[in-house]
């Protein structure tokens, strides 16, 4: 039987009340949810979250694994190996696992990124036993045929070909990531090069899963309409026999930057319009920076109404036809992002100087306290997003747990970001929003 | 003796691989699948004939609210193409009181955005907001609704959007196919009608797009949704005082129409096209009719579902194309059926051939129970997790008052669909789904493609219109 860890049973999580203008009755209705969380003895770490309202079940399992594990020569192997996740196990034929799960009613997706491998899928509940048996026979016994490893590597050159296509700016997007991560395991692209996943071998796929894809390596939520003591016996009977792998050592130095301006430019022959990247370098996003930063997303770039869309997107003075950025969260380090596509190579000039010209406006008292309720309001209902069913619920609690590795402040994380002020803001644009912390990259047409 | 031996090898390899499957273990079994209960809707209807369904829903402190309302493009003249979602897309664009960006900022301090957009016989305008906001947000949602503005300032940006995104449409060969072949079916009538024209979108005017927001909106057209978590007294007090005097508005126009039928093959050209993209299909019952769930049942075992049969021949099988699949499209008292498929160009008559041979095929067979019964558990959890969501049961609310259903219809629903039985599978692919009476829309190289269509009916060359 696992070993019962600590049971965090019943604690209500988040919300301000204060915050809601008038109604008192809702203030007080705040999602809570149950929260169990143990570890096998092999290491599998286990966190279980019931709700009853609907007869559906979701199962999460996130290797602590991505892109940054990778070695020079041997790039895309993390993304590979998450499609090979779905060719077979010693009980599952190849492809099984999504007619498993449709034939079901269920819903499935997979994913990988530079951190974490994450597999999910929701059922109805009485399905719980054979979503866990097909989890655990993977994690147990991938059959990895040279048939099916050369046909997963034909679909990802096939990927990266059409990614390549489909998006002129890619290769800039690339090269800026080289400019902004100083060390290769950030700056590589995650799906790897062309050169290096056509030479990439059935045994480095075989090392790489038999290293990575270990109990003491991952962690398995289940969210939804279960019985507690029923799904720990299931995961006890399909996981506990799986043997712990070796211990995986973490993957990265601390990252080490020093402040500077980097400007360079970067001839693009794809691309039809003129572009700029701005980043800025931030440091550890499970400081108290990470609250304010979310915060100053909002501000900058998200909804219509936002100050860098209204100010390059204004419909009387248009001067960026394209924006996009935000924060890029990684292990151990964030960066802030903006991309902007322009018609002429002076307009991308004129979007960077407003850029920072917004920038000084944060700076002195032009953010009212209404503007600054309304982009919390805008995050609140976006952090409640990642509860609305209960995939979201397992993704993000395995997010959680690979990041922080506990589960304390968890019912405080809310407030943190609402009880942002105004304050901080100017502390954070200070300090890393400045034009000796900014990297551009300006893409010329030919 | 050489045979012998050779037969000998044969019958232990045979034993060899049925003990190697064997040994595989089989998966855990399925208990009993736990009820699903759409929740209650509680209904009322305003003196002025406009209807509020309330369905308070799940813990999560967020309300959806969304007004449907009975017009689309089936109230669209034919030199009226695309009117109704240019009228929708300045209901955003400013009220009497509040610019667009005093809009977006008001739903945005409520931690909301708000979305309009037309459909064939439905348009819709709602978003989701914070649960403290829901009153609020109620009649901000009903001031875009009642009061527009509809500012000469703004017309020919938006225009110039829509000549961009007809543009882009134009080239893709999926929405050409399916253009295409819904103008086959449905002829002039609104469901068929293709892109406007330039001139069409460049004459529309300030004028013209009230007069059909004059003509077509109204409280009796018009349904309100509150879903999530939510004060009902008070968002029912807000609904109240901000609709009540709204105008009454016409009455919902019908104009069902009469599909056409039959096998011919139309080619719209694009040389050196190197894929076929494949619309074939024809008129069926629509929702209000008694085999509706059981032609939902058939459509997805032959071509809905990701293990159907359709799928399984020409993706796992042959490989011919990667993501085909089969759908229902339902209008108000009207439906049709189509396959659609992107394939390679030297495939084309190969995977028509393949799709009627599966059509065919569940005429002559009744299929197997077991493969039905996959069939139905995939169909009842489906139906749980599409309406696990506020929107999701918004959205399937608004079907069953659209097509007329009743009030048992959702909660008897998974019931229905797993008494559906084998005989009835085939009876209903026989007499639906009529192999001769498919119209077949084919994008793709004319001169590559012609003779490989050619059994399949009169094959006839299309312009890009």
């Amino acid at each position: 039987m696992p070993k019962e860890g600590r049971p965090l049973s019943g604690f209500g999580l988040f919300l301000l009340g204060s915050l809601a203008l008038g109604c008192s009755v809702l203030a007080q209705q705040r999602p809570s949810f149950p929260l169990t969380h143990f570890k096998l003895r092999n290491g599998l770490q286990v966190i279980l979250s019931e709700d009853f309202s609907l007869p559906l079940v979701s199962v999460a399992v996130a290797y602590d694994v991505g892109s940054v594990y990778e070695v020079s020569g041997k790039t895309g192997l993390a993304y590979l190996m998450e499609n090979l996740m779905f060719s077979g196990s010693a009980n599952v034929s190849p492809r099984a696992h999504i007619n498993y799960i449709n034939r079901a009613g269920g819903q499935f997706n997979a994913a990988a990124s530079e951190d974490m491998t994450l597999f999910y899928q929701t059922v109805p509940s009485n399905q719980l036993a054979l979503v866990l048996w097909l989890e655990s026979d993977r994690m147990k016994s991938l059959e990895l045929s040279e048939a099916e490893f050369e046909k997963a590597r034909n679909d990802h050159l096939d990927d990266l070909r059409q990614r390549k296509m489909a998006d002129p700016y890619l290769e800039s997007s690339l090269s800026f990531d080289q400019l902004l991560y100083s060390d290769f395991a950030y700056s590589h692209p995650l799906l790897g090069t062309e050169d290096d996943v056509r030479n990439l071998t059935l045994d480095d796929v075989k090392s790489f899963y038999s290293t990575y894809y270990v109990p003491n390596n991952a962690v398995l939520c289940i969210t939804g309409n279960f019985n507690k003591l029923k799904a720990t016996e299931l995961v006890a009977r399909y996981f506990e026999t799986i043997p712990a792998g070796k211990t995986v050592s973490p993957s990265l130095e601390p990252w080490i930057y020093t402040k500077k301006q980097v400007l360079k430019s970067f001839e693009n022959v794809l691309a039809s319009a003129p572009a700029f990247h701005l980043g800025f370098r931030i440091g550890s996003p499970s400081s108290n920076d990470f609250y304010v930063l979310s915060i100053i997303d909002y501000i900058l770039l998200r909804g219509q109404s936002s100050r860098l869309t209204r100010r390059l997107m204004n419909r009387n003075n248009k001067i960026a036809y394209q924006l996009s950025g935000g924060i890029e969260k990684k292990k151990d380090r964030a960066v802030y992002k903006i991309f902007g596509v322009v018609n002429t190579p002076m307009m991308a000039d004129q979007c960077l100087e407003a850029i920072f010209s917004e920038l000084d406006r944060l700076k002195t008292a032009f953010l009212s306290e209404d503007e600054l309720a309304r982009y919390k309001n805008m995050f609140k209902q976006d952090y409640l997003g990642r509860f609305s069913s209960s995939m979201e619920k397992a993704i993000f609690l395995c997010e959680s747990y690979l990041t922080i590795r506990n589960f304390d402040d968890l019912p405080l994380e809310l407030d943190r970001y609402l009880n942002v002020t105004k304050n901080d803001i100017v502390g954070i644009i200070n300090r890393y929003f400045t034009a000796d912390n900014s990297i551009v990259l300006n893409i010329k047409t030919k | 003796m050489k045979f012998q031996r050779i037969s000998l090898w044969f019958i232990i390899l045979i034993i060899l691989a049925a003990f190697a499957s064997g040994q595989k273990q089989t998966p855990p079994e399925g208990g009993k699948p736990k009820d699903f209960k759409i929740p209650a809707v509680t209904t009322f209807t305003l003196e002025n004939g406009m209807g509020v369904s309330l369905i308070p829903y799940g813990n999560l402190p967020k309300t959806t609210v969304r007004f449907s309302v009975r017009t689309g493009s089936i109230n669209e003249a034919a030199d009226q193409v695309w009117i109704s979602s240019m009228m929708a897309d300045f209901l955003k664009e400013g009220t009497s009181t509040r610019t667009a960006k005093q809009i977006a900022e008001a739903a945005a301090s409520m931690g909301g955005e708000i979305s309009a957009g037309t459909g064939n016989d439905t348009s819709g305008l709602g978003g989701t907001c914070l649960s403290e906001f829901a009153p609020d947000f109620v009649k901000l949602l009903t001031d875009v609704l009642r009061n527009p503005k509809f500012p000469e300032s703004e017309l020919g940006r938006i225009q110039a959007n829509y000549l961009r995104q007809i543009a882009v449409l134009k080239s893709q060969p999926s929405s050409l196919a399916s253009t295409g072949f819904f103008h086959v079916l449905y002829g002039d009538h609104p469901y068929g009608r293709v892109f406007p024209t330039e001139t069409m979108i460049k004459g529309y005017t300030i004028a013209a797009i009230k007069k059909f927001y004059e003509d077509n909106l109204g409280a009796k057209r018009t349904h309100l949704y509150v879903a999530g978590v939510f004060d009902e007294k008070k968002v029912e007090q807000a609904v109240r005082e901000s609709l009540k005097d709204w105008k009454a508005g016409k009455e919902i126009v019908t104009n069902v129409p009469v599909p056409k039928s039959g096998r011919k093959v139309y080619v719209l050209d694009r040389p050196e096209s190197v894929q076929s993209t494949i619309f074939l299909g024809l008129p069926v019952v629509n929702p209000s009719h008694k085999d509706y769930i059981a032609l939902e049942v058939t459509d997805s075992l032959l071509g809905g579902a990701f293990s159907s049969r359709i799928t399984s021949n020409i993706r796992e099988n042959k490989g011919y194309t990667y993501s085909p699949g089969s759908a229902l499209s339902a209008h108000y008292k009207d439906a049709c059926w189509f396959e659609q498929a992107d394939v390679s160009t030297k495939d084309t008559g190969a995977t028509l051939k393949e799709i009627f041979y599966e059509v065919d095929r569940l005429k002559k067979e009744a299929p197997p129970e077991d493969e039905l019964k996959k069939i139905q558990n995939s169909f009842a959890g489906t139906f749980v997790l599409q309406n696990s969501t506020p929107g999701g049961i918004i959205a399937i609310v608004n079907y069953v008052r659209l097509h007329g259903l009743g009030r048992d219809y959702l909660n008897t629903y998974v019931q229905k669909v797993y008494k559906v039985t084998p005989a009835e599978v085939r009876r209903i692919a026989g007499e639906y789904l009529r192999g001769q009476d498919m119209a077949i829309y084919i994008v793709g190289d004319f001169a590559k493609i012609k003779d490989q269509v050619a059994p399949y009916g009169e094959v006839i060359k299309e312009e890009i219109k």
